[in-house]
Order: C-alpha cells, then structure tokens, then sequence
C-alpha cells in the first residue's frame, strides 16, 4: 500500500494528521513536567521555562557539535536486540541519550542558579509570588538573550538525513579537545548500551518503512479507506518515552516520599521544616528535576525539528502553559489529557480550516452568500485550542484533574 | 527537683534587625504543662519558634535537656534526635496531603515501616476520627478535626515535649474547652512535658502547672499557676477577671 497514492486520491490526509497530533502531544507533555512542578511546589508561573526548554535545545547541541568536533569516530553500527527490538547502536557522540543527559545537568543547574541567585533570596525577603514571576520573564528574557550573543539569533539548521546533526561542525579553536584520549579507548564499550537515532528510526515489527516514515495498523479501520498514520520510530519513540516520564514523574511526587516531602513543602516551609525535612535541599532539588527534565525533552525535541532558534521554547511557551493549567496544577497526569486536547484541536481546526479554504469550500460558500471574505486559516489553530481552553475552564475552573485548592495563589 | 526537658537562657531574637525576645529565661520540667499567655503582639509566639530554631536567636542559649541546640535549624533538631513535638497557630497541617500523608510526614526521619503502623494504630485510638478518613485530604477536614491530625502529627515520633501555639485558635468555645481536656488528659496519660501558648488565658492557666506571662518580649511575672491565679494585679491585667473580690 502506497501512501503517497492515499494522499492523490483523497485530497486531505486526515488519518495522518493525527500522528502529527500524537506527537505534538508527546512534544507538550514532555516540555510540560517541568513547569507543572514548579507551579505545584513553588506556587509562582516560571516564565523563564521557555527559556529552559531553548537552552535545552542548544545545550545538547553544543554537546553534540563539541564531541563530533573533538572525537570524530567512524559511524560503524551494530544491532542491539532487546526483547524482539532491534536498536542500532551506534558511538557515544551520535546517542541522543546522552545528549538529552548534558542538556538535563545544563538546564538542571540553570534552575538551581536561579534559585540560590534570585528566587531564594525573594522569598526570604517575601517577596509575593507576582514578584516571582516578573522575575521569572527577567531570567528568561537574560537567557534567551545571552544564546543571541554567544551563538546569534538565528535558526541552526539540521540536514535532512541525518537526526542528530553530526556533520559540517565549526567550532572555536579552544574547544579543540583533540590531544585528549578518545572515550572509546578508554572506555571500550560504553556507546554500546543505549540506541542512537541517526538513522531516524527503532526496528519496531510494525514499522514499514523507517526511511520514510511508518504505517501503523493500516488494515485496522477500513472505513477511513486506505490511509495510513504516518510516523517515524523516533515520533514514536518521543510519545511513548513523553508518557512513561509523566507517569514516572507522577509517581515519584504522589507516592515516593521524595514526593510527599515535595508536596509537604509546597503547603507550608515552616511545619515541614519542624517534621524534620530539609526544605531547602527540596527546593533546590526540586529545581533541579524540573529544569532538567525540560531540557532532557528539549533535547528530543529539537532533534525532532528541522531547525531550532533561541525562540524555540518562546513560542511553545503558551501551549505549555495552557496544557498545566487544562490539566489541573500539580496533575501530572492531567497533562496527558490537556496535551491530547491542545494537540488533537489544533490539528482538527488545521484539517477543517484546510479544506474550508478549498475551492468551492466553506470559504466561497459564505462569500458567496454574505458578499465578505472571511478568511478560515489554518494558523488559526491555536486561537481555536485556546478557546476550547477557556471552554473547559468555565466547566472546571480548577482544570481536569486540579483540586481548587491548588489553583488559588498563583498567578 | 527534675531536670528541665526545655531550657532557654537569657534569650534575645527577633526577625532581621528587629529585636522581639529581650532576655528571656525560661524551662520546662518532665511531665509539666507550662503556659505561657500575654497581650498580642508580645512575642509569644516568637519565643516558641526561637526555641526550636524557627527564628533567629540574636543572643543566649537553648538545650533539649544537655545538648545544646541554640541557632540550630529546626530540621537538624529533629535529624538530632530531639524528641519534640510542635503545632503552629497557622497552617498546622498540609491541607494537600491526605490525612495518611500527614501523619507520614510526622514520622518523617524514621522509616514508614512496623514502627510506624504500631504509632499508627496507637494514635486511632487516641483519635478515631484520623482513622475514619484516613485517605482524605487534610482540606476537607472540620477545625477541631485539623487540630486532632496536628495534635496526632506532632504526637507521630513519640516526643518528650509538646510544644502548642494557640491551639484552641478559631474554635467554637465548646471544642475549645474538649481541645484543652485533649491536652491535659495527653499530659496525665503519657506523661509528656507540654509548653503551650493561649489566649484562653484564665482557663488554660487553670490546668496548667506553671506559667509564664510575656509583655513586650520580657517576662512579667512567672511562677506556678496557682500563685498566678491567685495575684490580683495579674488576674485584673492579664486574666480577664473583673471582680477580685
């Protein structure tokens, strides 16, 4: 079965949008965790957490420019048979695990940073969680800045074939680390235990073809014809990866006593202290799981794009916000379903707006009937997530999975 | 006589520049009930959380019987094997977590194993209700009931000292005078030693062994109850009694 026949027949492909709903879903559940965190335990809104997710972007960039200049291994690869899964596996520099890893250290500091520099100190000088906040822009605006100046606001492109960007590097000459002994000699092996994603793809039985992208379950739904989802293993792989850290996470803050201690000093310092929890190591560790879980999505995230700026967590920064406030303050699983609603109305309201914008479509049809032109543009599919947003909010003040009580306070 | 569990020498704190405690003494005796009351804004509160590091102590000492906890934090206390036991006036339960959650976070330092579950069960008995509503979530819970899971939370790691700021605040008069019962039925049931702050001044000096009156960060009078019931000066100034004769 052919998919690009699927698509000359029917003229919008509306089965296989909904893979790019699956994975801006998987996209915003993972970028969300971390905002979602802070707002449950610090009880302000990080604004600067669009800027984690960009530094994120850039740091396992950097990670990746650094040791493909400094270690440029051949690429011979090897399968790595895991339960029925192949895993190509590839050198250390090539794995975006460990890069994902760089970027959550970077970013985790980042936030550690921020706490012990200004968020701490306002807070003992109690300073109100609206102060926070307008600090909160401050650090965000001052990071993003800093990334223009060192590496210049503009988009780093990536080549088509290849994921992680391993080619054509260009790097002062202080980061030459040449003369060092190279990982591998020391450490034979070490590569070898996590996938890499040059290749774009996981030996999944159900995937087809992993050079252009996946047919899941064509047979399955026969009345939507012959068209197919279509995805790629590392799509796949960001959505199922985006679910399993929400619900790890979710489990670590309701039933760990980490979490309980996270919670207990989100309700009040004071009596948590006396109970003998050290409140400001929560805090900062708290700081540092947050920013670093942003950073290590933000690292998948950017490998997932063509090409990334220091505005790429600028404008995912309102879904973000809307799928923490949708799914309810400190509801990590929430966010599944907030992120399914954002995600799949945005790519309904692409799909409908398409084709109202036909010829002889919706557009004409009410031109035709109201002698104006009203334009249905798909670029209006976030106006229309924020509006069923609003919708769900009237229903539920407190979002999906909010307690009322964790919406008060916070601005 | 017996070796204080509590003593604060000569302590002067206070919040930042500002000087609230300006030399007080002060000790508590094993299986004592010592109250301290006083106008507002006295600094009674202030001299309790100075006690157990939750404000700065400029100057002076304080021990937990022979070791020395002065300008320690309250968490390193507590991680030091102090057994104490505290209720604030506010916020005296974590609203978000469940009653279980609660109870947990008393016995925070110690492993949530068989030791707790025997503590657990030996609380319900204290308190049914805790164990009624077990999974709820403190919010959900009435004020005395808050009071009973802050009482049972503090009571978690078996203290030797209760240390309770106003816990009658914002209780119908009828559950106040239960919650003072609660507190000195506690002291003659289990022996512990209670340090406690009210403005129910009269009444909880009635029950009380000692006590102490605070006026603008200085002790005014202190000695046993009776002696301070029995002072006209004190009963017209800081007891509420009118008729002396």
């Amino acid at each position: 079965m052919n998919c690009d026949t699927n698509m000359a027949i029917i003229p919008f492909d509306i089965v296989s949008n909904l893979s790019l709903a699956f994975i801006y879903t998987g996209m915003l559940i993972m970028l969300t965790i971390g905002l979602n965190m802070i707002y449950a335990v610090m009880k302000f809104s990080n604004f600067a957490h669009a800027e984690w997710v960009t530094l994120g972007m850039f740091s396992s960039w950097w990670f990746l420019q650094i040791l493909s200049f400094n270690f440029p291994f051949d690429s011979e690869s090897w399968n790595l048979d895991i339960l029925g899964f192949s895993f190509p596996v590839d050198h250390i520099i090539n794995n975006l695990f460990i890069q994902a890893l760089f970027s959550f250290v970077i970013v985790g500091l980042l936030g550690v940073v921020s706490e012990f520099l200004i968020f701490g100190r306002l807070k003992r000088i109690k300073a109100s969680p609206r102060s926070l906040t307008v600090a909160s822009i401050g650090i965000g605006l001052i990071v993003r800045n800093l990334l223009s100046m060192f590496f210049g606001d503009f988009p780093k492109a990536k080549t088509v074939d290849c994921v992680t960007c391993t080619d054509s590097t260009t790097l002062p000459s202080w980061l030459d680390l040449r003369g060092i002994p190279i990982i591998k000699d020391i450490f034979p092996g070490i590569s070898n235990f996590l996938p890499n994603f040059r290749e774009s793809t996981i030996h999944i039985p159900f995937v087809r073809d992993p050079s252009v992208g996946t047919s899941l379950f064509p047979d399955l739904f026969p009345i939507l014809g012959s068209q197919e989802i279509l995805i790629t293993g590392f799509e796949l792989f960001i959505v199922l990866m985006s679910i399993i850290m929400v619900l790890a996470v979710d489990y670590m803050f309701k039933s760990t006593r980490f979490g309980v201690a996270m919670r207990a000093t989100a309700d009040s310092t004071e009596l948590a202290q006396v109970s003998g929890i050290n409140t400001k190591r929560i805090i900062y560790y708290t700081w540092f799981l947050a920013a670093g879980l942003t950073g290590f999505g933000a690292a998948f995230v950017r490998a997932n794009q063509a090409r990334f700026s220091t505005y790429g967590g600028f404008w995912l920064l309102l879904p973000i916000f809307a799928v923490v406030i949708l799914g309810g303050v400190g509801s990590f699983r929430g966010g599944i379903i907030a992120a399914l609603i954002i995600a799949f109305t945005r790519q309904i309201t692409n799909i409908v707006f398409t084709q109202f914008q036909v010829t002889g479509g919706f557009e004409d049809f009410l031109e035709q009937l109201t002698g104006f032109t009203i334009t249905f543009s798909p670029n209006y599919m976030d106006g229309i997530a924020f509006l069923v947003l609003i919708l769900v909010l009237l229903i539920r003040p407190q979002g999906i999975y909010g307690s009322v009580e964790s919406t008060r306070e916070r601005v | 006589m017996n070796q204080p569990v509590l003593r604060g020498n000569k302590i002067i704190s206070g919040y930042g520049k500002l000087q609230v405690i300006n030399g007080v003494d002060i000790h508590i005796n094993k299986g004592e009930l010592v109250t301290i009351i006083g106008p507002n804004g006295s600094g009674k509160s202030t001299l309790i959380k100075t006690l157990i590091g939750l404000v700065e102590l400029f100057e002076g000492s304080v021990f937990f019987r022979d070791k020395d906890v002065s300008n320690m934090n309250p968490h390193e206390i507590i991680k030091a094997g102090i057994p104490l036991g505290y209720v604030p006036q506010l916020n005296n339960v974590f609203p978000s977590l469940t009653i279980e959650e609660n109870l947990k976070i008393g016995l925070y330092i110690r492993k949530w194993d068989k030791a707790y579950q025997e503590r657990l069960q030996e609380l319900f008995d204290l308190f049914p209700i805790l164990n009624e509503r077990f999974k709820q979530k403190a919010n959900l819970l009435s004020g005395g009931e808050r009071q009973m899971l802050a009482l049972a939370r503090a009571l978690m790691p078996s203290p030797e000292i209760l240390i309770l700021d106003e816990p009658t605040a914002a209780l119908a008069p009828n559950i106040a005078e239960e919650m003072l019962q609660l507190i000195v039925s506690l002291k003659k049931s289990i022996g512990i030693s209670i340090l406690l702050v009210e403005q129910r001044a009269k009444r909880s000096m009635e029950l009380s062994d000692r006590g102490y009156i605070l006026v603008t960060g200085r002790i005014a009078a202190e000695g046993s109850a009776k002696e301070l019931l029995s002072e006209d000066k004190i009963r017209k100034l800081y007891l509420g009694v009118r008729d002396t004769t």
